[in-house]
């Protein structure tokens, strides 16, 4: 029986701050959305870390990783939405045993 | 059983508690300085409007504000956020996964081209996976101004839609089915 490692253990969490904070430096990207997160935690003043804008499942060899971010007007989404998922994966690629196992999902909202 | 009648209230007097309270940050006048009644009623009244005070100037203070303020812009930013995250479509796959654009945008987009031409009006409208990888496909309903050439205007909104979609989404559409549903008679 194998046991899926932790998403901590493999990406720690500063490597995904940083992973957000590269993100938001990249030309064209407007904002990071925050990853769903209930609306009751918002009201009782609770916001999520940085990190945890990026957020991270395991399936098999391959870690999903999966970012939300905005465009400002007049940016072509597919062309923000590629440069940020090459940013991505430069940061990442520097901390995780395997890059190839890396898929990231970056959706323009 | 026997009634008794109540004493009569040694401080009463004709005025009455909303005129002295009206009157309250003004100096007591000839009758509030002689009526026994008025003075005491004039103090437990100033009591009461400086705990008043407190109170409005504590909720009223710019923390306060800021903080309801803020709290506000985060719960609808997160609302509009979830809205955005309706439906997604898959526009691109790289060789390290897929780029993703919400229903929302392409909506928005394809409004926007439309808007733009005269003589059109943008009725219900939607947005289908393409056909064909990488691209998508759009269904709509427009309006037209009577007398207007109805397949020349359906051009210009595909040359709309496409011009538009290159430059703010990035991507090629697949069909685009336009239906004139109905002639506008300006009165």
């Amino acid at each position: 029986m194998s046991i899926d490692p932790s998403p901590i253990a493999v990406i720690p969490q500063p490597v995904r701050a940083l992973v957000v904070s590269a993100a938001r430096g990249v030309p064209g990207v407007s904002t990071i959305h925050p990853p769903p997160y209930s609306t009751w935690m918002t009201l009782v003043g609770s916001q999520p870390a940085q990190y945890e804008f990026l957020r991270i499942t395991f399936r098999g060899e391959f870690v999903n990783t999966e970012l939300d971010i905005g465009i400002e007007d007049h940016s072509n989404a597919v062309e923000v939405a590629t440069a940020v998922q090459s940013r991505i994966f430069d940061v990442l690629a520097e901390h995780v045993p395997s890059p190839a196992a890396l898929r990231i999902t970056v959706t323009v909202l | 059983m026997e009634v008794r009648a109540l004493p009569e209230n040694p401080y009463s007097c004709e005025r009455t508690e909303d005129e002295l309270w009206s009157k309250l940050s003004e100096p007591a006048d000839e009758h509030e300085q002689g009526c026994p009644n008025c003075q005491a009623q004039r103090k437990r009244l100033a009591t009461l409007s400086l705990a008043a005070g407190q109170w409005s100037a504590e909720t009223d203070s710019e923390a306060d504000e800021e903080l309801l303020g803020g709290l506000l812009d985060r719960v609808m930013d997160r609302v509009r956020t979830e809205v955005r995250r309706g439906v997604r479509f898959t526009i691109r796959i790289t060789p390290h996964g897929p780029l993703m654009i919400s229903g929302y945008l392409l909506l928005e987009t394809l409004r926007d081209a439309v808007d733009q031409l005269p003589y059109i009006s943008l009725g219900s409208h939607k947005i289908l996976p393409g056909e064909l990888p990488d691209t998508i496909s759009l269904s709509l309903k427009i309006a037209i101004e009577a007398g207007q050439d109805g397949t020349a205007l359906a051009q210009q909104a595909r040359e709309a839609l496409l011009t538009h979609f290159a430059e703010r989404i990035g991507i090629s559409l697949g069909a685009i089915d336009i239906s004139v549903e109905d002639v506008i008679h300006e009165h």
